[in-house]
């Protein structure tokens, strides 16, 4: 059997997609191996830890913010990944990736299901509102929309946002007069997330 | 007689030994904040403390559609901070209004050589206006062109100042 054909049958087997027949196709590969079924066996055991530790709904903070860093993180993986080592190295990588993925990206699977079902009922679909080489803006406002400009004359970045609120004078406090500021809270990011 | 001594040394060391312990308290940068204000009139009516911005950033900020009719860019405040590694830190660039904050938060996992990956965060009243998620490099101003204000429209700017420890 061939390889591509062994991974497809052995992936869909973890996930108990097989008909009978792709089943007696698979079983050769099956008796050769027989640590397969405690990996198998393992697989399911975490797959049904995860369904039973993670929400039927999950609300994330920022689902569109959050899903544009996503896509990011995923381009940048794969733009890491395509100038990886020797493709020998990677073929063996490849086949050891594969086991240890498999619970992972179906973990991944179920948590992005998780995550589109509430992302796809956004109030404001276009919250993510523009996005420039290497950074994202986002607005949990719906009346807010933004245009980056990179100015390359004097090398500086211009974010141009539309949709604010105006400003009054006693906002800005102004009767004080104006004196620089200072620094804030700073707020324990490792303790709160 | 020991016990005053001994209550001192706890009250005393006991916070800054934790201060010490906290990883996240590293400082690896520091941010100024400005907020400047693109208009036509003097400026002289809003009392002291407020500068004109040079005149090479004029003719930048000029330049955008949205600020070209302005004569004038005025700097009403600034601040400039510290980023800790495991911290958000506020930014409050006018001393007496909270109507207009900045929020810093480092993703140490992106740290690239004189840049920083931030995570911005612009307040308007109390609310989370816009999120920004960018890399800063030092030396390099950002400007978000913000709200209207009276005849004219204000502008925040964040510049990485330095990276590391303050020298």
């Amino acid at each position: 059997m061939k390889n591509d054909r062994k991974e497809e049958l052995l992936t869909r087997w973890m996930d108990d997609g097989l008909s009978d027949e792709e089943l007696r196709e698979l079983e050769p590969v099956l008796d050769e191996s027989p640590e397969l079924h405690q990996e198998r066996a393992d697989y399911i055991r975490l797959r049904e830890d995860l369904r039973a530790a993670m929400p039927a709904e999950v609300d994330p903070p920022f689902p569109d913010y959050f899903n544009s860093r996503l896509g990011r993180v995923i381009r940048e993986g794969s733009r890491a990944s395509s100038s990886a080592e020797s493709p020998r190295a990677a073929r063996g990588l490849n086949r050891l990736w594969f086991w240890w993925m498999v619970p992972a990206a179906t973990g991944a699977v179920v948590f992005a299901f998780l995550l589109g079902m509430k992302s796809g009922q956004s109030a404001n679909p276009a919250a993510v509102v523009d996005s420039a080489a290497g950074s994202e803006v986002y607005s949990p406002l719906a009346s807010v929309s933004t245009e980056v400009i990179l100015d390359r004359e004097s090398n500086s970045t211009l974010l141009i946002v539309e949709g604010l609120a105006p400003l009054e004078d006693v906002d800005l406090a102004v009767g004080g007069g104006f004196r620089d500021g200072h620094h804030g809270y700073y707020v324990n990011t490792e303790k709160v997330y | 007689m020991k016990a005053v001594p001994l209550f001192l040394i706890l009250s005393l060391g006991l916070p800054g030994l934790a201060d010490a312990q906290d990883p996240g308290k590293e400082v690896i940068g520091q941010v100024r904040t400005e907020v400047l204000f693109g208009t036509n009139g003097a400026g002289s009516p809003l009392s002291d403390g407020i500068s004109s911005v040079s005149g090479e950033e004029k003719v930048r900020l000029q330049k955008v559609t949205k600020l070209e009719a302005y004569r004038n860019f005025l700097k009403l405040g600034s601040v400039e901070q510290d980023i800790l590694k495991g911290y958000k830190s506020w930014a409050q660039p006018l001393r007496n209004s909270q109507a207009l904050m900045l929020t810093f938060q480092p993703q140490a996992t992106i740290k690239e050589s004189r840049k920083l990956r931030l995570d911005v965060e612009y307040w308007q009243k109390s609310k989370m206006a816009l999120r920004w998620d960018r890399v800063f490099e030092v030396g390099k101003k950002v400007y978000l062109v913000g709200p209207a204000w009276r005849d004219g429209n204000l502008i925040i700017t964040v510049e990485l100042v330095s990276l590391g420890k303050k020298r």
